[in-house]
């Protein structure tokens, strides 16, 4: 039987030891920034939220009701001062380039309240003005809502799509109108009466 | 002392990793669209170049020729996964901007070729002052590109969002030059300042020959 | 066996009395017409596009040559030919800076970098145009009917006006409307598209000029539209529309049968011809724009080198028995 030799020894010793080493120093690294981390990805998606539902002060991520379109990612419930104001949903509708990552909020009336491009893979120049608001905060858009969804001019509706990126602007409408299905189920018992919003207010505390 | 400076400048200069050595090739095309991107790659590469320069030429003696691969990548590793963790939690934009870019700083060729070139068989002090000549050299190539594309490609000149600043418009919208922010883009524009220096490194060559003839 | 090649065909060699200004220059006579119906259609503003691009070929080529301490060849042609086709793709109201960034890149990027004329691996005019294209994508997307063209659309003549005919049969406009351009106004260019590629007629007069002097290659628009044409039929679409519509005319004729980019061997010039027409096809069906002539060009200019090596016809009495 073969021994194994001193020199065997040390490779394996050092390189253990420089992996441990290094271990150590990274758990300490990940212990001191996972909770800013963690706090400034909690401080973008709030300040999406309340850009998209202005008027809210308070969110809370909800379950994803049944039948929801496959690019609805999250759903966020909106309160202010504990009353519900509104629900954010986070839909990821592939464009021309990717996916596109934004959020759309919806009064409880069911109007859609504001929207956010996150992120998105769109080309420069074209698909990449999705962002900008002569696109977003046209009348066709803001005025849209449940009962009065939105759909591209070429598509027979009222939202002009910019010119050449006519893939990209039909990803956002497709996301914009999954998000209302979505949020037609949450607020259609809240429609209901005001009785049976605060109850599950309530039972929420 | 001299001596530890003429390895500082031949980073810079007589070694420059982009326009002398053409290594790291990937992440200079990648992240130099804009200033703010190509700052923070190059900080962060050369941070993670200084320390593993120096952690590694502190542990040349002790590190077994067989297993110093592995052990020049565990360090390289660790420096960017460091980089990587701080960003995200002081640049969070920044961080998504270069994505990707930053950890693959782990396999970036002018990390781990003056690891094995220069670290592995120089002193602490001359290692040190390598990677900061190396790294900085890398982020003034980045920077030399990104000024070029940036307002180009974009129309704008500076824009951080990270620290607030706006930037400054130097294309009206819809008039810039995009290709420069797009892939062919960054090769045209590596290609024709590699071409700018080789003139100048040659004509400059000329010249000191000249002098050092007389 | 240890011989340089350096000629690719079997001897006998003739000595044509051809030289690279004789042959430019005809070019340039068999590109009048197309030429010449774009200001009939477009009137003013594609002539400035005409004149401002063969301008500033011209003035790129010399500038360039001069930086770079060559001879200067503007003489030859070559530059005014590129700066030529090059207007003969652009939207007839492109900005002038544009067509003049356009041209310039064309010379300097696309052939001075490379080492001048006969050095240059892709179409110069082409890279200028895929530049262009880069770089403002919304300006080389904006089409304009000729004045009085489209009185085949009837009530929905506001839903068209902006687009080109590739363009409206991606979006299945013609089957959804019930309506078809007319083949008539198809041929004459009586239509929206590049200031050059959409008189079919215009472009044919100076394809018979060309091929009947032998300056350019009957192999590669036969492979071309042939390729076109077949798949086209294959996939169930109207060929004839295919060949009319969009860039492939002057694509075929008097972009892809360029010297300098495309194969030298007579096989590596059919497969040349061929591959632009598949490539062709599948953009337009598949891709992300309408048309494909372009990038199908540039593409295929990139493998030309390689169909070259390997189509080298057989040496005069060569027996390929140990190779």
């Amino acid at each position: 039987m073969s021994k194994i030799s001193k020199d065997q020894l040390r490779l394996v010793l050092v390189l253990t030891l420089i992996a441990a080493i290094s271990a150590g120093i990274l758990a300490i690294v990940n212990h001191l920034t996972e909770p800013k981390i963690k706090e400034a990805e909690r401080k973008a998606t709030n300040e999406a939220l309340a850009l998209c539902l202005p008027g809210a002060g308070d969110f809370r991520e909800e379950l994803l009701p049944a039948g929801a379109g496959g690019d609805v990612s999250e759903v966020y419930r909106g309160y202010f001062n504990d009353k519900p104001a509104g629900v954010v949903v986070k839909v990821e509708p592939r464009g021309y380039g990717g996916k596109i990552s934004m959020m759309v909020g919806i009064t409880a009336e069911g109007k859609v309240a504001g929207i956010k491009v996150l992120s998105h893979s769109e080309t420069p120049g074209l698909g990449a003005k999705i962002r900008k608001d002569d696109f977003l905060q046209q009348a066709a858009i803001r005025e849209s809502g449940l009962g009065n969804p939105p759909a591209l001019v070429r598509d027979g509706g009222k939202v002009e799509a910019i010119t050449n990126a006519t893939i990209s602007c039909r990803a956002v409408v497709r996301g914009i109108n999954q998000a209302l299905v979505v949020a037609e189920s949450f607020l259609a018992p809240a429609a209901g009466g005001p009785e049976a919003s605060a109850g599950r207010s309530d039972s929420k505390e | 002392m001299k001596d530890r400076w003429r390895v500082f400048a031949n980073g810079i200069f007589g070694e420059n990793p982009i326009f002398r050595l053409v290594l790291g090739m990937c992440p200079t095309l990648a992240t130099s669209t804009a200033v703010a991107n190509a700052l923070g790659m190059g900080l962060a590469a050369t941070f993670v170049l200084v320390c593993s320069n120096v952690i590694i030429s502190l542990l040349r003696n002790i590190i077994p020729d067989e297993v110093r691969i592995p052990c020049y990548i565990v360090v390289v590793a660790t420096f960017v996964t460091i980089v990587d963790k701080v960003m995200a939690a002081s640049a969070p934009g920044l961080h998504q901007v270069l994505g990707i870019f930053i950890p693959l700083i782990v396999v970036n060729c002018i990390i781990l070729g003056r690891a094995e070139a220069f670290a592995s068989k120089n002193s602490v002090s001359r290692s040190f002052m390598d990677g900061l000549g190396m790294g900085l050299g890398f982020t003034l190539g980045l920077l030399l590109l990104s000024i070029i594309r940036e307002p180009l490609g974009e129309g704008t000149f500076l824009v951080a969002e990270d620290f607030g600043f706006e930037g400054l418009r130097v294309i009206a919208e819809d008039k810039q030059v995009l290709m420069f922010i797009l892939p062919p883009g960054a090769f045209i524009t590596l290609g024709l300042v590699l071409a700018g220096i080789n003139k100048l490194v040659a004509k400059l060559s000329t010249v000191w020959a000249q002098k050092g003839g007389e | 066996m240890e011989t340089t090649q350096l000629t690719v065909s079997p001897a006998p060699h003739i000595r044509a009395r051809q030289s690279t200004a004789g042959i430019m220059w005809m070019v340039v006579t068999a590109l009048l017409p197309a030429a010449a119906a774009g200001v009939v259609l477009f009137g003013r503003p594609a002539l400035i596009v005409i004149i401002s691009s063969i301008l500033a070929a011209v003035l790129a080529e010399a500038l360039c040559q001069w930086v770079m301490g060559r001879r200067i060849t503007v003489g030859d042609g070559s530059a005014a030919v590129t700066g030529l086709l090059l207007a003969l793709t652009l939207p007839p109201e492109l900005p002038w800076w544009m067509t003049i960034s356009g041209a310039a890149f064309a010379i300097i990027i696309g052939k001075q970098v490379f080492g001048g004329l006969g050095h240059n691996l892709f179409n110069p005019a082409l890279a200028g145009r895929a530049f262009l294209l880069a770089s403002w994508p919304t300006a080389m997307m904006t089409w304009k009917w000729p004045a009085g063209s489209l009185s085949w659309a009837g009530g929905s003549a506001d839903a068209v006006a902006g687009a080109t005919v590739l363009e409206l049969a991606r979006r299945g406009f013609f089957a959804q409307h019930g309506v078809q351009v007319p083949y008539s106004q198809l041929f004459m260019g009586n239509i929206a598209g590049s200031i050059g590629e959409t008189s079919a007629l215009a472009l044919l007069l100076g394809a018979v000029f060309l091929l009947a002097f032998q300056v350019i290659d009957w192999r590669i628009p036969l492979g071309y539209l042939g390729a076109l044409a077949v798949l086209a039929v294959l996939a169930g679409q109207n060929p004839v529309f295919h060949l009319l519509s969009g860039g492939v005319l002057i694509g075929a004729f008097f972009m892809a049968t360029d010297y300098v980019t495309t194969p030298i061997t007579p096989g590596g010039r059919f497969f040349f011809g061929l591959g632009c027409g598949v490539l062709t096809f599948l953009i337009r069906i598949y891709g992300g724009y309408p048309e494909g002539v372009t990038y199908a060009i540039l593409l295929m200019n990139a493998a030309a080198p390689l169909l070259e090596k390997a189509t080298i016809p057989k040496r005069f009495g060569e027996v390929r028995a140990n190779v």
